[in-house]
């Protein structure tokens, strides 16, 4: 058994402070070296011989040496306008789709999305310079050759031609940002813990884009994304490949619900990996405002 | 490639109306196959116009334009972005004086010289790259940006317009 005096001592250390580096300080035997003027007497301090540099009286950034400036003379247009709510769209043309599909990067068996895009590791987009997805660009569309069911945020009449002429479909979606953001990066967004979101109806300027059949969007009539394709065979003449007959019918014709943004899981559930189930709400609360549009 | 193709079958356009006509059966037969099964219905998204609204008009700049200077003074320079359109291969393009002065007692040809954009030279387009951050540097990707043509530079040593290395 320790003394009482260890025993105050220790219990007196336990109610002290942790040590950290807010209160600790140097021992008071420690020697510092002391400070020398290593250039000695210098009196120039390396800013060389009389001028601009050593009286430092530069020019200020764009002065251009008296003449009248640029900046004054050059009228002014709003190149940047809007620069802050203006969508972006990060390329991927066609040839690198390609070229993923060749090196096994992304699976053809299954839907292709965003999130398979991603995962491929040769392209990456920025939430927060507002990045909205992909803008697939019609570079190699001769050379393309896969049938695919593709869901991309942005496209070009010829790539949808491309696509359907090997026998794919193509689909253009809006995701807004929180989503964006799950579908980057499924597993982090699962780590979290939290409930799948629902995808917003996109913004007012984009509606006539993503409800229009021409450019395949998501949320335009079925039926008129039918006579579309059709007519755009007829456009480009090639010869529309039967979807009837064909053995990955379901695959091809696999679509997420507008409110959905990961296949086979809906909003509101989450997504448990510590003991690998789904957790699915029953609250009808809950439901009716994971089911709605907004 | 891609502008060829267009240009081969513009010729064999048809008109929309024609098209209608003439496949109507087609579609009857594949109307009740296709999209019945695989889109789920839980949701039901109603849209009541799908007219294009304009944005409103207010001067939104999320990031700074300020640049230190070698005595670290923040520097401001609002009007370079103003007045310039950076390209993501480095040159900037602007305006020109005097487009909208007097065009009455000008001459035609000259009435549309003074409305194009024109390119700034070498030692403007160094002196604007300091007077701005470098996140107005980056690419920036809009999808109807009628500057996309000009946004990459061929026949340049420094910006060669063969493919990328493709395995």
């Amino acid at each position: 058994m320790a003394s009482k005096v260890t025993e105050q001592a220790l219990n007196l250390i336990k109610a002290m402070p942790r040590v950290a580096l807010n209160n600790i300080k140097p021992l008071p035997y420690t020697a510092f070296k002391k400070k020398v003027n290593r250039q000695g007497n210098r009196k120039k301090k390396g800013r060389g011989d009389k001028g601009q540099g050593a009286r430092g009286t530069w020019d200020p950034l764009g002065y251009e040496g008296g003449q009248h400036p640029l900046i004054d003379t050059s009228p002014r247009e709003r190149y940047y306008a809007q620069y802050a709510v203006r969508r972006q769209y990060p390329p991927v043309s066609l040839l690198e789709l390609q070229r993923l599909i060749d090196l096994n990067r992304v699976d053809v068996s299954r839907p292709i999305d965003i999130t398979s895009i991603c995962n491929t590791g040769l392209y990456s987009f920025h939430i927060s310079k507002n990045h909205f997805g992909v803008n697939l660009t019609d570079e190699g569309c001769d050379q393309f050759a896969a049938k695919i069911n593709l869901e991309v945020q942005w496209t070009s009449e010829l790539v949808i031609a491309a696509i359907e002429k090997n026998g794919g479909t193509i689909t253009t979606r809006y995701y807004d940002p929180p989503c964006l953001a799950a579908l980057y990066d499924p597993l982090t967004f699962f780590k979290k813990g939290q409930p799948i979101p629902k995808c917003k109806v996109p913004p007012q300027d984009t509606l006539a884009y993503y409800s229009d059949p021409n450019f395949r969007g998501y949320l335009a009539d079925p039926e008129k994304v039918l006579e579309a394709r059709e007519k755009l065979a007829q456009k480009y003449g090639y010869k529309l490949p039967d979807l009837k007959d064909d053995p990955v019918k379901e695959m091809l014709l696999m679509r997420k619900d507008p409110l959905q943004i990961f296949y086979g899981l809906e909003p509101g559930w989450v997504v448990n990996l510590t003991e690998k189930c789904i957790l699915k709400p029953k609250d009808e609360d809950y439901l009716r405002y994971y089911h709605t549009a907004y | 490639m891609a502008a060829s193709l267009v240009k081969s079958f513009a010729g064999l356009c048809i008109q929309a109306r024609n098209v209608v006509a003439l496949t109507n059966g087609v579609y009857n037969l594949k109307k009740n196959v296709i999209f019945s099964s695989s889109m789920r219905q839980f949701s039901a998204i109603q849209i009541k116009s799908t007219e294009q609204k304009s944005l409103s008009k207010c001067r939104l700049h999320t990031s700074p334009m300020s640049m230190t200077t070698p005595e670290l003074k923040e520097w401001r320079e609002q009007r370079v972005i103003d007045r310039f359109y950076r390209l993501p291969w480095g040159a900037w393009i602007r305006t020109q004086g005097g487009r909208k002065k007097g065009l009455y007692k000008r001459r035609p040809r000259i009435r549309w010289k003074l409305q194009q954009h024109i390119f700034c030279n070498y030692h403007q387009n160094k002196l604007l790259d300091k007077l701005v951050t470098p996140k107005w540097k980056e690419p920036k990707y809009f999808v109807d940006s009628p500057y996309e043509p000009y946004s990459q530079r061929t026949n340049s040593f420094w910006h060669p317009n063969h493919r990328k290395f493709y395995p």
